[in-house]
């Protein structure tokens, strides 16, 4: 999908829901500045995430939460596995928790990690076109 | 009888301990760079487990150092958030127990409102009210200061913090992470001669994530032209980005004196070491008769003596934590 403004990606989150709702581990792939931590805004503001959802670079993980249709209180895990330098110390900050339960979890260069991924992830992937336009593709 | 408190920091890549003795700072300890000389041994850089490693030498290494006996506390502190859960565990359940063996109070400690008290670490200290701007790899905020434990934020970053800007360039240029000091070395051999674009983001938020893009698509647009590019210009690739963050936070930091009308206005964080910011803001606090303060280094990045510091004032308002207290990931539940 071509994505040329935040409002385009804004309209992309429903279809992203619908394909994505039953894995709910979503692998980023893009360089930087492609839009990976933006594309997580905007699925928090959708979902109902009341707090500002920041990159999550240097914390490694940041944790939010919003009310679901049933009125509890879920969680959303947004990662970014850049600072790690091998998949023990991605194990090491307890990776494996996050990916073995009902919350969305979001993680930013997902490479490193690639051995355990779920089975069932979805991947997106963001590519640079010329002016300032994105390519956005949910596998 | 003295007051003498063992604080502990484990939020993120770093453990640290530190000794306080009736507010002043007796020891101050990183295992980073410390602990390892003392006790050898190789530990991952990010890992709650190298916390694990790290704790007790560090522990040890800042009682030793300060002088004091582990029966001579008179309370311990710890980070309870926000911070990498599994850091944050291991010192939360270390400080647990030993304020449990000793049968000694428990403290704990907001890791953002340390970063604003670390001024109280040493001399000269800003009068209240104040305005600091927090700066660091994580974080990017402007602090109302009414009193040391009364707090409010009048801005934030909305994306990228300031001292990610500076490593994310790095990267974008192909220096080592992480690459804020580099950049700082680098940008004193270059000028200013590229411009970015100031990003309009309303009241005193901040936004770095646009900066990032932008140099981004200018480095593409010039290395289609000339392979070289970066080698040819990076001291002024670097002096230009340099000068263009600087720019955004004094830009709203001067916003936010004039809102409050404040003249006392201080930096703190891990950012607040670079030399740029320094000097700019003590131009910027000439021209408009600000009184401005910058802490030591050591109280800059993650470390204990700025827990320390807070516990310090929570211990003489008596405001204790109990033993059934968690740690917590998010800002918000502090």
């Amino acid at each position: 999908m071509l994505v040329k403004n935040l409002t385009d990606l804004d309209q992309l989150i429903p279809a992203f829901i619908d394909h994505a709702k039953s894995a709910r581990k979503i692998m980023l792939i893009g360089e930087m500045g492609v839009g990976k931590t933006a594309f997580v805004q905007a699925f928090g503001k959708h979902i109902g995430v009341s707090e500002k959802i920041k990159s999550p670079t240097f914390a490694l993980i940041n944790e939010y939460t919003y009310s679901d249709a049933s009125k509890t209180l879920s969680k959303v895990y947004h990662m970014d596995l850049y600072r790690l330098k091998s998949i023990e110390e991605a194990l090491d900050i307890g990776i494996e928790d996050y990916l073995d339960n009902d919350a969305w979890c979001f993680i930013e260069w997902p490479e490193l990690i690639a051995d355990i991924w779920p089975p069932d992830v979805v991947q997106i992937k963001f590519d640079l076109l010329p002016n300032s336009n994105r390519e956005i593709l949910f596998l | 009888m003295n007051t003498i408190i063992l604080a502990i920091e484990s939020s993120c890549d770093d453990t640290s301990a530190s000794i306080i003795k009736d507010g002043e700072i007796l020891s101050n300890c990183t295992a980073t760079q410390d602990a390892h000389k003392a006790y050898g041994g190789v530990v991952p850089e990010v890992a709650s487990r190298a916390h694990q490693v790290n704790i007790i030498p560090v522990v040890n290494l800042a009682l030793q150092k300060a002088g004091i006996a582990k029966t001579d506390l008179s309370a311990v502190a710890f980070t309870r958030g926000p911070g990498l859960i599994g850091s944050l565990l291991v010192g939360v359940s270390f400080a647990k127990s030993f304020a449990l063996s000793l049968d000694i109070p428990l403290i704990e400690v907001h890791h953002m409102q340390a970063h604003v008290m670390a001024h109280f670490a040493e001399d000269p200290k800003p009068n209240f009210p104040f305005l600091c701007l927090t700066v660091s790899g994580g974080h990017t905020q402007i602090v109302l200061v009414k009193a040391p434990l009364e707090m409010e934020i009048l801005g934030e970053t909305i994306d990228d913090a300031a001292g990610e800007a500076f490593d994310k360039t790095g990267k974008l240029l192909g220096l080592d992470y992480p690459a804020g000091p580099i950049i700082d070395k680098l940008a004193k051999e270059g000028k200013a001669v590229f411009d970015f674009p100031e990003p309009k983001i309303p009241e005193l938020n901040f936004s770095f994530s646009g900066l990032k893009t932008s140099i981004l698509y200018f480095l593409k647009r010039n290395l289609k032209e000339d392979p070289d590019f970066i080698k040819t210009n990076l001291v002024d690739i670097c002096a230009s980005v340099q000068t263009r963050i600087v720019s955004i936070l004094m830009n709203k930091l001067e916003l936010a004196a004039k809102q409050t009308g404040l003249k006392e206005i201080a930096i703190a964080g891990g950012v607040s070491a670079n030399s740029e910011l320094r000097k700019t803001l003590q131009e910027k606090g000439k021209e408009l008769g600000w009184t401005t303060y910058i802490p030591h280094i050591q109280y800059c990045t993650d470390n204990a003596g700025m827990i320390a510091v807070v516990a310090h004032y929570k211990f003489l308002k008596g405001q204790f934590t109990t033993q059934d207290v968690i740690p917590t990931a998010r800002y918000e539940e502090i």
